[in-house]
């Protein structure tokens, strides 16, 4: 699947990285590369943008840490974040038995 | 390459101080931790830095969306004052009407009791007094004399 195609899903794929655990962007970036089987390929240095998009909006909240020996910005969601992954999860699942339905027809 | 990627990158973002500071550093911080995972991984160094600068992306297409995303938050915030400034307004303004509407018509003034003689028509008679006004009156006199 090309690239473009993840990154309308960036917000998600950004908030669930965050749902289980606080971390850094380069913790983010390997947990979801990991968890997607290499799928998202993602340009890395764009997901710093976003993660600022998103404390901005509320839905995380960050500060520097000690983080083995080195000063980083560790991300976690906050309350509203938390609904709001679990509403985009929802909008997501309904969407891929939307597709789902569709094309097991063709 | 490090270094130069970052002075391009702080060349290139719009925004407040605090704000590129902290991304510049964030990202210095990723180049960092990628590159010691190249290195345990056995890349060698220079090759390390490379590869992870290529992944990161340009520092054209980080700036782009990261300015793009500020002229966003830039337009919500300046939407939000300028809906709460015109409700402040309205509020002002009605409540103005309000109050023009509805206020209460002070009473007539009543002229107050009299207990003490007045000055006008007892000009003879002290201000301690509170009997009734005698009148200088030479008839008012002999009436009172007969009595």
């Amino acid at each position: 699947m090309a690239r473009e195609a993840y990154s309308g899903h960036l917000d998600l794929l950004l908030l669930s990285a965050l749902s289980t655990e606080a971390r850094h962007g380069w913790g983010v970036i390997e947990h979801v590369r990991q968890m997607s089987g290499g799928r998202f390929d993602y340009p890395e240095g764009t997901i710093y943008p976003a993660l600022h998009r998103l404390e901005e909006e509320g839905l995380l909240r960050s500060k520097w840490s000690n983080f083995e020996g080195r000063r980083r910005r560790v991300y976690e969601l906050t309350r509203s974040g938390d609904r709001a992954l679990h509403g985009r999860k929802q909008e997501w699942q309904e969407f891929a038995r939307g597709i789902a339905a569709v094309i097991e027809r063709a | 390459m490090k270094e130069d990627f970052l002075a391009e990158l702080a060349r290139l973002l719009r925004g407040t101080r605090r704000h590129r500071e902290r991304l510049i550093a964030e990202l210095a911080a990723h180049i960092e931790d990628a590159v010691s995972a190249e290195e345990i991984a056995h890349t060698p160094p220079y090759d390390a830095e490379r590869r992870v600068l290529d992944r990161l992306g340009g520092a054209e297409a980080i700036a782009r969306r990261w300015n793009a995303d500020r002229r966003a938050l830039r337009g919500r915030r300046h939407r939000r004052l300028a809906a709460l400034a015109v409700s402040i307004a309205g509020a002002g303004a009605l409540g103005i009407t309000q109050y023009a509407a509805g206020k209460p018509q002070p009473p007539p003034r009543q002229p107050p009791a009299r207990t003490t003689p007045d000055r006008e028509t007892c000009p003879k008679q002290p201000l301690r007094s509170t009997g009734p006004c005698v009148s200088s009156s030479p008839a008012a006199k002999s009436t009172t004399r007969a009595g």
